[in-house]
């Protein structure tokens, strides 16, 4: 009852200063758009990163050098390009886990270098990956145009494999089907492109295949010219066998083969833990940064108050010699910072919202903004006003009602 | 009958050491329920401060004051609030109403800090209105009305929690002679319906509408008399113009205003009950001939 009054009463008081109380409002809702917008952002690239993971297949394994970090939250480790500077994959890697029993697809990654490039354009971007094995079966992704090279050079030619990006960089609108490139100093055959991969947002964190040129074993030899040292194994298992099995089963090949535990195996989930534990760091850190921006939106809202308890300070007088006592004073003026800066939450979402639409429209990342961020704005938004609020309520309930009505502006 | 007000040798001070003032210095003063109180005094005499302590606007600093019974000088400043909402109406020399609501919603205010829903708040604040005859203009906000009219929604918000003591501070102090008669024929109607009340006033001609009248100087009460309806009582009138009489009134020309205030003599019905004689006036002049006398 008395709140609804609180809230009618607050609701005209900020009517009458309208020009004022949209520019204190402003303050929160900078803030509000500043922290959901970069919240948002970081909950769409964990969400495209989700997909793109399963689109890894539910029963794809991945192994990775440097030995594994169980932690959830340190997990992120595993995946640090430094940490696995002096681990190192071999191909008797490659071997312990094609020795295990059942049908297991084995395909190992090793970077190759050399620049790409045709006759005409050449492409910088491109990363070349030696490998073997059913490729488009472990990514989970077909061959559009062309087939997959079963064995590679065939009449002394060497084939390759290209990611959509590097066919259009290289070919543009021509088929690029059996047209020649060359990578570092060696000539290929374009023989099939990949259909495209889910894009990456943060291409740095993991391979974007469709920069990718796939080269095989016999042909790549000497791209890789740090000879055997594989960056990545896939593996993929029958249906009937799940991914923790395949796992765990691969796990102890790897441990028994090499006598040590200087490797990591993922599955697909721990995958998505481990970018989304990385990405949750990342985002808190940069909220954090924006909250600075709530915050002073807070002092904003605490200074109009003192501005307008003073202003008003006959008003006050006024209502304590009807009857107000000091409680009712305080709850008025503190109501009146709360719906201030929950308008400002409110607006600050409406206006995070229209932010995230031009980023869709012109970035690659497509922030989403779930509904729990929407209520947590509004909680938090609605508490700043409560705490900058209080003060300046407080000194409004302690006015001396006399000196109060005799108060001039 | 019944006293609502008792007031013990109350004393107000303000200020610390040498600076100390005081403004109502021992004052002991009974009402009773029904009584139409007119307190009049010079400036700074320490009749608005007695209005604040009777109106628990404001706590005195020794004595004791009772209303109904209970010594509410003591109350908690919440209890206070209470009070001042359920027992006690104001009506003030600058009307004091918020600019931002209408009439109507001026006078329900008292009744939602009771917690009285919406919608009856606005029934009685109508009643309110109409009772003072201003049920035309609910919609209307004060910067719309002319003072007469603000005053008497004022007292329509005074009168809307139906409280025993209604407390008028100069309330035709702004306002032109027909208003302040509208104003007037109003706390008159409110004092013949049963209500307490006190009103300060500079204009002796108003104290024809009190049963009672009081005298401040100094903070002291130096004349209280009984008066009949319709007629001012000659004694307040008397020591009124004599106190105004001063040295220090002469050079701030305040006698020579109250030369032009137009006397008239009533009928002496008046019963005559002095309580105290002045103290010290050694500088009161003789009273000057007054040549607008009838």
């Amino acid at each position: 009852m008395m709140f609804k009054n609180n809230y009618r009463m607050s609701l005209n008081a900020l009517r009458a200063s309208r020009w004022r109380s949209f520019l204190t409002m402003l303050g929160v809702i900078i803030g509000v758009v500043a922290v959901v917008t970069v919240i948002s952002i970081g909950e769409g690239i964990k969400q495209s990163i989700t997909t793109e993971a399963e689109s890894l297949g539910p029963s794809v394994v991945t192994v990775l050098p440097g030995p594994q970090v169980e932690d959830r939250e340190d997990i992120g480790q595993t995946l640090n390009p430094f940490a696995s500077v002096g681990h190192s994959l071999t191909e008797r890697d490659v071997e312990y886990i094609q020795g295990i029993d059942g049908d297991i697809e084995v395909v190992p990654f090793v970077r190759g270098s050399g620049v790409v490039s045709t006759n005409e354009v050449e492409m910088p971007g491109a990363k070349v990956i030696v490998t073997e094995g059913d490729v488009p079966l472990v990514l989970n992704r077909e061959v559009r145009f062309g087939t997959w090279h079963e064995n590679n050079s065939e009449s002394g030619r060497s084939f390759v494999v290209i990611g959509s990006n590097v066919a259009n960089e290289l070919f543009n609108e021509l088929s690029p089907i059996g047209r020649s490139m060359t990578i570092g100093d060696q000539s290929f055959t374009v023989r099939g492109v990949f259909a495209e991969f889910p894009r990456s947002p943060l291409p740095f964190m993991s391979i974007d295949y469709n920069n990718a040129v796939f080269v095989s074993r016999e042909a790549g030899v000497a791209l890789s010219n740090n000879g055997n040292t594989i960056f990545q194994i896939l593996a993929h298992g029958s249906d009937s066998v799940s991914a923790s099995e395949l796992s765990s089963s691969i796990k102890n090949a790897l441990a028994d083969g090499r006598g040590n535990s200087d490797f990591a195996v993922l599955k697909r989930s721990d995958m998505i833990n481990m970018y989304r534990g990385i990405l949750n760091v990342l985002t808190l850190g940069i909220a954090a940064i924006a909250a600075i921006s709530l915050f002073v939106g807070g002092i904003g809202i605490m200074n109009i108050m003192f501005v307008s308890v003073s202003e008003r300070t006959s008003e006050i007088g006024i209502r304590k010699a009807i009857g107000a006592t000091n409680g009712q004073i305080l709850s008025q003026f503190i109501t009146e910072a709360a719906v201030l800066s929950l308008l400002g939450g409110v607006f600050g979402i409406l206006g995070s919202l229209l932010v995230n639409y031009f980023i869709r429209l012109f970035t690659p990342i497509e922030p989403v903004i779930v509904p729990e961020l929407m209520i947590g704005a509004v909680i938090i938004a609605l508490m700043i006003g409560v705490i900058f609020g209080a003060v300046p309520a407080i000194r409004a309930a302690r006015k001396d009602p006399i000196e109060a009505l005799r108060y001039r502006i | 009958m019944k006293n609502i007000i008792e007031l013990r040798d109350v004393s107000k001070l303000y200020g610390f050491g040498d600076a100390t003032t005081v403004a109502v210095e021992e004052v002991s003063l009974r009402v009773k329920k029904g009584e139409f109180v007119a307190v009049m005094g010079p400036s700074g005499s320490g009749k608005s401060t007695l209005m604040n302590l009777i109106g628990l606007l404001d706590r005195p600093t020794q004595g004791t004051y009772l209303l109904q019974g209970k010594n509410v000088a003591r109350f908690s400043k919440w209890r206070q609030a209470r009070y001042r909402r359920d027992r006690l109406g104001f009506v003030f020399q600058s009307f004091h109403l918020l600019p931002s609501m209408t009439a109507l919603e001026n006078v329900a205010l008292p009744l939602a800090y009771r917690g009285i829903t919406q919608t009856r708040r606005l029934t009685q604040a109508g009643n309110a209105l109409e009772r003072v005859g201003l049920a035309d203009r609910e919609f209307f906000y004060p910067k719309q009305l002319s003072g007469g009219q603000l005053q008497r929604v004022a007292i329509a918000r005074a009168i809307v929690n139906n409280p025993e003591v209604i407390i008028a501070d100069e309330p035709t102090g702004n306002l032109d002679s027909a208003a302040s008669r509208l104003v007037m024929e109003l706390l008159s109607d409110l004092h013949t319906s049963g209500h307490t009340v006190l009103m300060v006033t500079h204009n002796p001609e108003l104290t024809r509408y009190a049963s009672r009248v009081i005298y401040m100087h100094d903070g002291v009460i130096i004349a209280d008399e009984d008066s009949d309806i319709g007629s001012v009582p000659t004694l307040a009138k008397k020591m009124y113009f004599r106190a105004r009489k001063t040295e220090d009134d002469d050079l701030a020309g305040v006698s020579a205003l109250m030369d032009a205030v137009p006397q008239k003599d009533s009928n002496n019905k008046t019963k005559k009950k002095p309580v105290k004689k002045r103290r010290t006036k050694s500088k009161t002049k003789k009273p000057k001939s007054r040549s607008t006398s009838k």
